[in-house]
């Protein structure tokens, strides 16, 4: 996989992005690569600063992982195994629509107890139950995204946006990252998107199912964890931060509830002068 | 939190990942003497089990000790305030001395290492700061102060003894925000930048040499681990460390956590004297830019913040105390004083004001006289007996309290009305209460709607930047300042009701 250049722009031209850079752009890539069916992976970095970390990894995540088009009707095996992984991770009580009658029901969880797993879907009447090989009858309306930035916005804003690293063609990140944020009408190619730490989930937000949320800080993940659980999670945490304690053991407690996960870990870059740790957990 | 550039946060990964740690160490007989002495007296005072009589004498005690380890100033600079905590501690130590006989010898053997020290003009570190400074022509260079409020005056002190303006004194949370040294001088055990939070200091080094400045049994305290998780994998070697010339100490003092208790305490102390009148209980929060605030420590109490970096409408956010940690930003009535809130209801209120002040007033006079005439307990068991059902020491305290309109229950507050004999006037006082209560509502939301409009016209980047911005409510709120809270005092004091929420100036 061709990962990003990016270079590093300042009144004495442009130089490529040091190191440090472009192991959190592999870091991010891989993360969104890493698969496995019912489990997820989580990756927590301590960095001696959160300057661009969370920016650089999602930039590695949209590389890796462009949000799939999926023709219902004629799905191939892996497009049918992937929305199948989509679905299992989606948070009880989504609205979907199945089969062609485009009947609305709600996801209600995944049955363990048959010979395969099943898909519970709540219909106005009845509880419905899907297997893998016919889940292309149900559609979510959520937007797939490659990766969810959770943290103070301005600061994303000025990374994003700004002249201060910029993408091989000299334009801003924005145009590698695709934030929907920041898109017009006319942008039909969106793979990212940011949330603020603080306030309500917006409501292009609601139904997003992002395939990274990358949390930037700990108090991101304190108050956002719970409601993106579906897909990879990079958690970023900033050794000087006030309450970098607090995100640890945020993320040492995932790790102690992790359930029976099989999965070897995944050889993630470490960045220099940083720690990573990384464990697969159910979803 | 602000936006580093990439080649701002180049620099912090060069330094964090090249750093090597050195120790420069000292020792002095009479501050060695000052550690026995306040040992062993700490160690009887374990024995009589009596903290409540002891724990203040002692604390100013540790404090100067702490002080005399952790600053590069001479231990007679009147800015340590060694001689007001000597005469404070010999003060307080009175009621030891008739209650404890035995304990005299090491109280006056502990006080006089004290005096011992402070007359000895010490000021070793200086020295270490000057020699480490000499090497290090034309490099950046810094000392880190894990004290409170001193850094200015050592920094002037550093300046003058090496005759150079180039020497930084600062604080971790300084450090954080600017970009990294060439060498940095980090003063005292790393076990105390470790219990604050600031390990980092260490872990994730703002400069490519670090030298820990201290005297033997603090400067070779272990250095915080490396790793933070439990099961991790590093990069590039982050530090490397010089190890320590000395076995460690298998016993420490360790007096740095009582630090803000005591700034806690000498300033509700000040602000009890300065102001006279009904007492609360607050906990004191460090504010940026050297201000600091006692705010209500119930849980009803609701503080107003601000989030500058939520969604426009959402960026006001009203929170329990609790709820509020270092970092947050917190909005105080800067001109004025008091319950903003208070106030702005009571402009809305107009002339009606103060018919419903009155009605409050004499209710809760009632109540605190009659608290005053029992006791807690008994008038506890009587709100019972009238049928309250949530009555207890907690819920009365607040119930006496200005910030507490009535109860939520009617049947609580028909209780506390029977109780005072004015059960015939329960409904009048519970109606007037309930359009008190009505107006604080619309205050808080004309307050929030107000500063939202402020704070949407304002350049935020200030309050990042400095930790503090003021606004200017046009419809009767006064001035505001938004303050982020830098540290939190874990105590509790006692200070005036009307000092509640108050931004006093504390340093500078």
């Amino acid at each position: 996989m061709q990962l990003p250049e990016v270079w590093s722009a300042d009144a004495f031209g442009r130089r490529k992005a040091p190191a440090w850079a472009r192991a959190l752009i592999a870091l991010g890539a891989a993360a969104a690569a890493a698969r496995a069916d019912n489990q997820r992976l989580v990756a927590a970095l301590a960095l001696p600063t959160r300057a661009y970390a969370a920016t650089l990894v999602a930039l590695g995540a949209v590389t890796a992982h462009a949000p799939r088009s999926f023709n219902p009707a004629r799905p191939t095996d892996e497009q049918l195994e992937e929305h199948f992984r989509l679905l299992c991770g989606l948070r009880p009580g989504t609205t979907v629509t199945v089969g062609k009658a485009k009947l609305v029901g709600t996801f209600e969880g995944v049955d363990e107890s048959e010979t395969e797993p099943m898909l519970l879907i709540q219909q106005r009447r009845f509880l419905q139950k899907i297997p893998k090989g016919i889940c292309n009858q149900i559609a979510v309306r959520g937007r797939s995204l490659s990766a969810l930035l959770v943290g103070r916005i301005n600061i994303f804003d000025e990374e994003i946006r700004g002249k201060d690293l910029i993408a091989a063609d000299g334009g801003p990140l924005q145009t590698l990252l695709k934030v929907g944020r920041y898109c017009t009408r006319g942008d039909k190619r969106v793979l990212s998107d940011l949330l603020a730490t603080a306030g309500d989930l917006p409501a292009g937000l609601e139904a997003a199912m992002p395939a990274v949320t990358v949390f930037d800080g700990t108090a991101s993940f304190r108050h956002w964890r719970e409601t993106w659980r579906q897909g990879a999670w990079v958690v970023v945490l900033d050794r000087s931060a006030q309450n970098f304690d607090e995100g640890v053991a945020l993320v040492e407690s995932e790790f102690v509830q992790r359930g029976a996960v099989t999965r070897d870990e995944v050889q993630l870059e470490i960045p220099p002068a940083a720690e990573l740790m990384s464990f697969w957990t159910a979803r | 939190m602000r936006f580093q550039t990439l080649s701002e946060a180049s620099a912090i990964y060069t330094a964090a990942g090249s750093c090597a740690i050195s120790r420069r160490q000292v020792s002095d007989a009479l501050v060695e003497r000052m550690g026995s002495e306040l040992r062993e007296l700490m160690k009887q005072v374990q024995d009589f089990d009596d903290m409540e009589t002891w724990s203040k004498p002692l604390s100013y005690l540790r404090r100067s000790h702490f002080l005399v380890r952790a600053t590069p100033l001479s231990s007679a600079d009147p800015a340590l305030g060694l001689l007001a905590n000597l005469s404070l501690a010999r003060e307080v130590f009175e009621d030891c001395r008739h209650l404890y006989p035995e304990a005299v010898p090491a109280i006056d053997a502990t006080c006089d290492a004290l005096s011992e020290v402070i007359f000895s003009n010490l000021d070793p570190f200086s020295e270490i700061v000057a020699d480490a400074f000499d090497g290090s022509n034309e490099l950046r260079f810094g000392v880190v102060l894990a004290t409170y409020g001193l850094d200015r005056h050592v920094q002037t002190h550093l300046r003058r003894r090496l005759e150079s303006g180039d020497v930084d004194v600062i604080t971790p949370r300084e450090l954080a925000a600017r970009r990294p040294y060439d060498v940095l001088c980090v003063v005292g055990s790393p076990g105390w930048y470790a219990r604050k939070g600031w390990g980092w200091v260490f872990t994730a080094a703002r400069a490519e040499q670090l030298i820990v400045v201290g005297y033997t049994e603090d400067a070779n305290r272990p250095l915080p681990a490396q790793n933070a998780f439990s099961q991790s994998r590093t990069g590039a070697r982050r530090f490397t460390e010089e190890p320590p010339a000395l076995p460690r100490s298998q016993e420490q003092l360790d007096d740095f956590q009582g630090e803000l208790a005591l700034v806690s305490e000498e300033l509700a102390r000040r602000a009890v004297h300065a102001h006279p009148g009904e007492l609360a209980d607050g906990r004191l929060y460090l504010l940026a830019d050297g201000f600091a605030a006692f705010l209500p420590t119930t849980d009803e109490a609701r503080i107003q913040t601000l989030e500058p970096d939520a969604l426009p409408g959402q960026r006001m956010v009203v929170l329990p105390p609790s709820d509020i940690e270092p970092g947050a930003f917190v909005v105080l009535r800067s001109e004025g004083g008091g319950d903003l809130v208070a106030v702005v209801a009571d402009a809305l209120l107009g002339d009606r004001a103060s018919t419903l002040r009155r009605a409050q007033l004499e209710w809760k006079q009632k109540l605190r006289e009659h608290v005053e005439s029992r006791s807690v307990q008994e008038v506890v068991g009587d709100l019972k007996a009238n049928g309250s059902k949530i009555a207890n020491r907690t819920n009365l305290a607040n119930w006496c309290s200005p910030r507490s309109l009535r109860t939520s229950d009617p049947d609580d507050f028909r209780a506390i009305m029977r109780t005072l004999g004015l059960e015939s006037d329960s409904t009048k006082y519970w109606n007037l209460m309930g359009e008190l209560d009505s107006a604080h509502r619309k205050a808080g939301f004309e307050i929030r709607e107000q500063l939202e409009d402020q704070v949407e016209a304002s350049d935020l980047s200030v309050l990042e930047a400095i930790g503090r911005a003021d606004f200017t409510l046009p419809q009767g709120g006064g001035a505001l300042t938004a303050f982020r809270v830098e540290e939190i005092s874990p105590d509790t004091a006692r200070v005036p009701e009307q000092q509640l929420s108050n931004p006093m100036k504390v340093i500078g």
